[in-house]
């Protein structure tokens, strides 16, 4: 049985325009300890299937449509509010892009890593101070004990990140969800980070799901990728298979239109035109409106996930005559 | 060739308040502290360094967006820093900036046109059809539709208002456009559309940039030159390919291993990632003694610690500043 299996789920948001799909049709799973990319430009709902399998999406305007989230055998969605939330931590644990954000300004970096051990175990105040002490030292903060009595402003981005990380870490949970964890920070540090996640997967066999819009950060961590545009899933694809073979001509453009150092180029492939709007999303294949291989047949009917190779799918009729 | 802009010891510090509430003491932020650049007619010069090491202060001092602490810029044979505001506004003709935010940048009350249209009402023009031609013109260049001119930023994605920060940039057909960050707020199938664009215009225009980034790749891919800057300073200057081939100063070196990889088979783990580095940037507030990337830097000497290390040119006038180089 895998981890997580989300199935066809389906999210929509109530707004002034009237009610706009966000994810649709989206389906997935994760095994235990593997790292699943999740590349997407914004817009193309990868926070906010995320944010449905935390539980998080505020309802309404927020409304699950359809599908299932099932962790570890239970579906989330059928979950009371507190079950859900003694699963959050143990269970699924989340760090988001801006860590100055989610931290409480008002609190201790060690008082809400303590609250994080309390909620989900009956600790002493002095041995959930030595858990959230061990725990930064974990993910590299020097002089951790001393840390701890530091407001979030006192420290520096990468340094809140790793705090973030250890909040999210400090009940082991079998899942962590890392939103664009270094979308906010410096190359440097961002390598820092990366590694750091990449060790910790290794000593506590956790699984993530790691959503970014960067390729080169799918590069260096992921197992499998799901590639989305607008709400749904275009091409899924262990990683090497993703990188030598791309499918989907948006897979294809979004590997290169990135200048990179290794190669040089006297003009960069880019994508023409923008990301729909979802109310003003194209007939048929999301991509069609700004798709170099697009013909009439693209904007009849929305394309379905189609198996080329065991495990890499794609959703677009032209693959074969493009290929 | 005489470069179109050259910078002596151009500093800015910031007078910030620190300590306690009772203890409040008044300590410079050394944001940018004594650079020398150039920068040739006709060339990008790229300007990468981590967030907080000076980089959009300094592109600001070049065209005296903020008035400098201390040195002197001349552009284009004319010495800016002290002149009036009536002659800089003359001189302002010349050098104009492209902003990181598309979205913060414009005014969302002013439509594309009257936005396009501002600098050329500010510098002596009428607004009468000639001005509606440039504008017209403006818009046709940067891959906007005659139609967008009566409408408002709101109504424009980030990748498009981008193109009217631009096209506002380059209607006075100014010499020199430091660009600050143009790409890095869009999303990154329109980040390509965008750079395309300027490299584009600065065939067709003949411009100059000094495009600040912190993307090395895009940097890269659009730079004649590149200067990399570390807490205030400028640390390495090179020909694009001598930088990217032969980093000299090993906080280059550092900035080049951190990218990340661009296909899973290059995954490296372990050991073999010396060359990257550990811990933040220091505060300016406080800058380290002597060279200021001794704290983080791998090949650290004694020497390091107590003197700060000159510029030193080697062959094809690549330039670092560190004791490691040869002088």
């Amino acid at each position: 049985m895998s981890l997580l299996t989300v199935s066809d789920l389906t999210t929509s948001f109530q707004t002034g325009g009237g009610e706009v799909t966000a994810v649709e049709n989206v389906s997935f799973s994760l095994e235990k300890g593997e790292i699943l990319g999740i590349v997407g430009e914004s817009g193309s709902g990868k926070s906010v299937t995320a944010l449905a399998i935390m539980g998080l999406l505020p309802r309404p305007p927020a409304r699950i449509r359809g599908g299932s989230i099932q962790f570890e055998g239970q579906d989330l969605l059928k979950l009371s509010d507190r079950s859900m939330q003694r699963l959050r931590g143990p269970g699924i644990a989340m760090v988001f892009q801006e860590p100055m954000t989610s931290l409480n300004p008002v609190f201790t970096v060690g008082e809400q890593i303590m609250e994080t051990i309390r909620a989900h175990e009956n600790l002493s105040q002095k041995d959930s101070f030595g858990r959230a002490v061990e725990m930064l030292e974990k993910v590299g903060i020097p002089s951790a004990s001393s840390r701890m009595t530091d407001y979030p402003h006192q420290l520096s981005g990468g340094q809140r990140q790793r705090v973030m990380l250890a909040m999210a870490l400090v009940c082991r949970p079998r899942l962590l969800i890392a939103d664009e964890p270094t979308t906010a920070l410096d190359v440097t540090i961002q390598a820092q980070i990366l590694e750091l996640l990449m060790d910790l997967r290794d000593e506590f066999g956790m699984a993530i799901m790691m959503i970014t819009h960067n390729m080169g950060v799918i590069a260096e961590t992921a197992d499998r990728v799901l590639v989305m545009y607008a709400g749904r899933v275009v091409e899924q694809a262990p990683i090497s298979r993703l990188f030598d073979h791309p499918l989907h001509p948006y897979t294809r453009g979004l590997l290169s239109c990135v200048p990179t150092l290794d190669q040089d180029q006297e003009r960069l492939i880019a994508i023409p035109g923008s990301l729909p709007e979802p109310s003003r999303r194209p007939p048929g294949c999301r991509f069609s409106s700004r798709c170099l291989s697009a013909v009439p047949a693209c904007s009849e009917a929305i394309p379905a996930l189609e198996t080329f190779e065991p495990g890499h799918a794609a959703a677009c009729i032209r693959i074969r005559d493009i290929a | 060739m005489m470069p179109l802009l050259e910078a002596n010891g151009l500093t800015k510090h910031y007078e910030v308040e620190t300590g306690g509430f009772f203890r409040r003491t008044k300590t410079a932020l050394r944001a940018v502290d004594g650079v020398d650049l150039t920068i040739e007619p006709g060339e990008t010069l790229g300007l990468v360094g981590e967030s907080g090491c000076g980089k959009s202060t300094l592109g600001r001092l070049l065209i005296r967006l903020v008035p400098a602490t201390a040195g002197r810029v001349i552009f284009d044979g004319t010495e800016i820093t002290e002149l009036s505001p009536k002659a800089l506004r003359a001189v302002r003709r010349g050098m104009q900036i492209v902003f990181q935010d598309p979205f913060g940048a414009l005014n969302p009350r002013m439509s594309v046109e009257e936005t396009v249209m501002e600098p050329l009402l500010i510098h002596g023009s009428r607004r009468n059809a000639a001005a509606r031609e440039a504008v017209a013109r403006m818009l046709e260049m940067v891959g906007l539709p005659n139609s967008a001119r009566y409408r408002f930023p709101h109504e424009f994605s980030g990748g498009q208002r981008q193109r009217i920060g631009i096209a506002r940039a380059l209607i006075l057909r100014p010499k020199l456009v430091v660009c600050d960050e143009p790409v890095s707020a869009l999303d990154v199938s329109v980040q390509a559309q965008i750079v395309n664009l300027l490299s584009d215009l600065q065939a067709e225009l003949g411009l100059t940039y000094l495009f600040i980034a912190h993307d090395l790749g895009v940097v890269k891919h659009i730079s004649t030159r590149v200067a990399v800057m570390y807490l205030g300073k400028i640390v390495e200057v090179a020909d694009k390919r001598s930088l990217y081939a032969r980093p000299l100063h090993p906080y280059t070196q550092a900035l080049l291993a951190s990218v990340p990889i661009t296909h899973p088979a290059q995954r490296k783990r372990g050991p073999t990632r010396e060359t990257r580095i550990t811990g933040d940037i220091p505060t300016a507030l406080a800058p380290p003694s002597g060279c200021r990337f001794h704290t983080r830097c791998p090949h650290v000497m004694p020497v390091c610690r107590t003197e700060e290390p000159a510029m030193r040119t080697g062959e094809d006038g690549h330039q670092a500043a560190c004791h490691l180089v040869p002088g």
